[in-house]
């Protein structure tokens, strides 16, 4: 569950295609087969953050959603922590997933019923985790993430950056090997977004962290970054 | 506690948790209506339930240790036994003498209902009262709420099977009447169209509890009613009470007359406790009517707020919850939607029913036509829960559909 520096890397893409349409993937356009990866090989270290980029339709989004078990390859495999994850069932995925990748989205994806500290804590009540041990990991997280006084609020309370930082914090929530941010900063200013970006960065010791962006300042954060165009590499 | 029950502990306390979070004011709206919905649903339930239960405890005399009445069916008309006019029973005393012979019953009497007019002779007071004829017990026993100990037990004017023997005249009367006819005990009332008179013994502790409300009645040997009122010929009466602790006495009193109704009052059944099928058929009708109503509301309003909050579902699946966990977060947001609206409805039916049962009174002057029963608070919320259960096919049908990286992507 947890993410120590390791040899080995955590996140390991071999020759990875993913095409929708006649495969019966769940997007189809006119009956015609969509490329949306194509052969695209990854690996990503412990500690490590990559930045992926590339323009709209290039294959970010493909490439992070088979990295979190969502999807899965039509071709190649992908290893995650030493799973290969393609290989396991929809169930198991989903159980792969909160337990070794917390996911940060572009337009943050709190549930605007719950508070901030419940929005932390929500990958631990699928794990079973006692009310008393998830409310404190929230807290714990909220402050690491600088929100130790805004708890008790609820999203629409919250700054966009507030929002962003409260969905690092349930990321990291289940304390997974890997982190995979889709556009982190898309929705900030530069000066939040820079704030996330610290943020994430700081989170890194020991964990992979995966950032899918087109915007050339938040790849200049990361440690080395992959480009994709019309889902291949450059 | 295992941390598998804790797991579904606390998927169902998020479930719970979304609900009052919406209502707090994210996205009341459509909660909101949905709640009201199933309250307003689970209030008509409540009323109608009430008002059968009134019109049934209207129909049948009830006793602190009767367990059975023999009741004539509506139909029963013709046969032998049967007094064609009005379906009573007839021979009562010859039947209630083989009855209590048995050793498993150890009360019965057939009870005579009729309308009288009392008149007190010092006064001039008159007063329309309901008499209720009995054979007097040997005890402190109470029938509808009449507690009968000051009659005598001799019942000399039936004592050598004819109508013959010494006129006692004596009767309890509920509060009311005393209070109306201002008589004291030992004051004497003469009778309306007859030329006897009776004589008070007691006064009842409370008023006789019929379905319509209170009602004023006097309780007084059954031979002696029957006298009065010209159920003497054929020794009639409407029904007969069968106390008993033993249920094989049930089979006895079933085989005694031809088309006439053995009921019981053991656990639910007071809507049972009727010669009509009227009460049974409207709470019936309003289960189901509320039920139909609650389940398409609740369905409906719960598939709109799941369709435009799909995203939600598809973070919780991000996070890690399985497709089981989170249609157990969907099916406890259901229920706990109707479990609001049945927990509200039921203070409404309770708020309806006092306005029913006092626009009745303002209107035709009965006190009371709808009865509540904690009984019925339970039934109402029970069809709430069951409500939120059958309407979460739907919203679990739209859970299963969402597709995950459609709504992230």
């Amino acid at each position: 569950m947890t993410g120590p520096s390791s040899p080995r890397p955590l996140v390991v893409c071999t020759e990875v295609t993913r095409r929708y349409g006649s495969d019966g993937g769940p997007f189809t356009a006119d009956g015609r087969t969509v490329t949306a990866l194509d052969s695209v090989s990854l690996d990503v270290a412990g500690g490590e953050v990559v930045g992926v980029a590339g323009p709209s339709g290039s294959g970010k989004s493909t490439l992070l959603h088979l990295l979190a078990g969502l999807d899965t390859p039509t071709r190649g495999e992908i290893e995650v922590c030493g799973t290969t994850v393609g290989a396991l069932s929809r169930r198991r995925r989903t159980a792969f997933r909160r337990e070794n990748v917390g996911m940060v989205f572009q337009r943050f994806h709190l549930l605007p019923a719950l508070t901030a500290r419940e929005n932390v804590a929500l990958p631990l009540v699928q794990a079973g985790v006692a009310r008393s041990d998830r409310r404190s990991r929230a807290s714990e997280l909220l402050a690491a993430v600088g929100l130790d006084d805004r708890g008790s609020h609820y999203p629409s309370a919250l700054s966009g950056g507030e929002q962003q930082r409260v969905a690092i914090a349930r990321a990291l929530a289940a304390d997974p090997a890997v982190v995979i941010a889709d556009e982190p900063t898309g929705e900030l200013d530069r000066e939040t977004g820079e704030r996330v970006l610290d943020l994430l960065t700081d989170v890194s010791d020991g964990r992979a962290i995966v950032v899918a962006s087109h915007d050339e300042y938040t790849l200049g954060r990361t440690d080395r970054v992959v480009r994709l165009r019309d889902g291949a590499r450059q | 506690m295992s941390a598998r029950l804790r797991r579904t502990a606390a998927v169902i306390g998020l479930g719970v948790r979304r609900v009052f979070g919406r209502l707090r004011g994210v996205a009341p709206g459509r909660m909101g209506v949905c709640i009201a919905g199933v309250a307003v649903a689970v209030a008509l339930l409540f009323v109608v339930a009430s008002v059968s239960i009134g019109l049934a405890g209207s129909t049948t005399v009830e006793s602190e240790d009767i367990d059975y009445w023999i009741v004539p069916d509506d139909g029963g008309t013709g046969s032998v036994p049967l007094e064609s006019e009005g379906a009573r029973l007839s021979q009562v005393h010859t039947i209630t003498a083989d009855l209590t012979a048995d050793d498993r019953i150890e009360y019965a009497s057939p009870v005579a209902l009729q309308p009288l007019r009392l008149e007190n002779p010092s006064t001039g007071d008159r007063e329309y009262v309901i008499a209720l004829g009995v054979l007097p017990p040997d005890s402190q026993r109470r029938v509808a709420d009449m507690r009968l100990g000051p009659l005598s037990e001799a019942y000399p004017y039936y004592a050598d099977g004819e109508y013959d023997g010494t006129w006692t005249g004596e009767f309890v009367a509920s509060p009311a009447v005393a209070d109306r006819l201002a008589l004291d005990v030992n004051d004497t009332a003469a009778v309306g169209g007859a030329n006897r008179s009776l004589t008070l013994v007691g006064v009842n502790d409370r008023e006789m509890a019929a379905g319509f409300g209170e009602v004023p009645a006097i309780a007084m040997p059954l031979a002696e009613l029957q006298s009065l009122t010209g159920l003497a010929e054929a020794d009639e009466a409407d029904q007969i009470l069968v106390s008993t602790t033993d249920p094989s006495v049930e089979s006895v009193l079933d085989a005694i007359y031809p088309r006439t109704e053995v009921v019981s009052r053991a656990g639910l059944t007071s809507f049972q406790t009727t010669s009509t099928s009227l009460p049974l058929a409207m709470a019936l009708a309003a289960t189901v009517v509320a039920g139909g109503i609650g389940v398409a509301f609740v369905a409906t309003m719960m598939g709109l707020e799941l369709t435009a909050g799909r995203r939600e579902l598809a973070v919780l699946s991000a996070v890690g919850f399985s497709r089981r966990t989170q249609a157990l977060v969907v099916v406890s947001e259901t229920v706990t939607v109707a479990v609001i609206g049945g927990v509200l409805g039921v203070g409404l039916g309770v708020f309806a029913t006092f306005a029913v049962n006092a626009g009745v009174a303002a209107a035709i002057g009965v006190p009371s036509l709808a009865t509540m029963t904690p009984a019925v608070a339970g039934y109402a919320f029970v069809v709430a829960v069951l409500v939120g259960l059958c309407a979460a096919p739907y919203p679990l049908y739209l859970t299963v559909r969402t597709d995950t990286l459609e709504e992230l992507g």
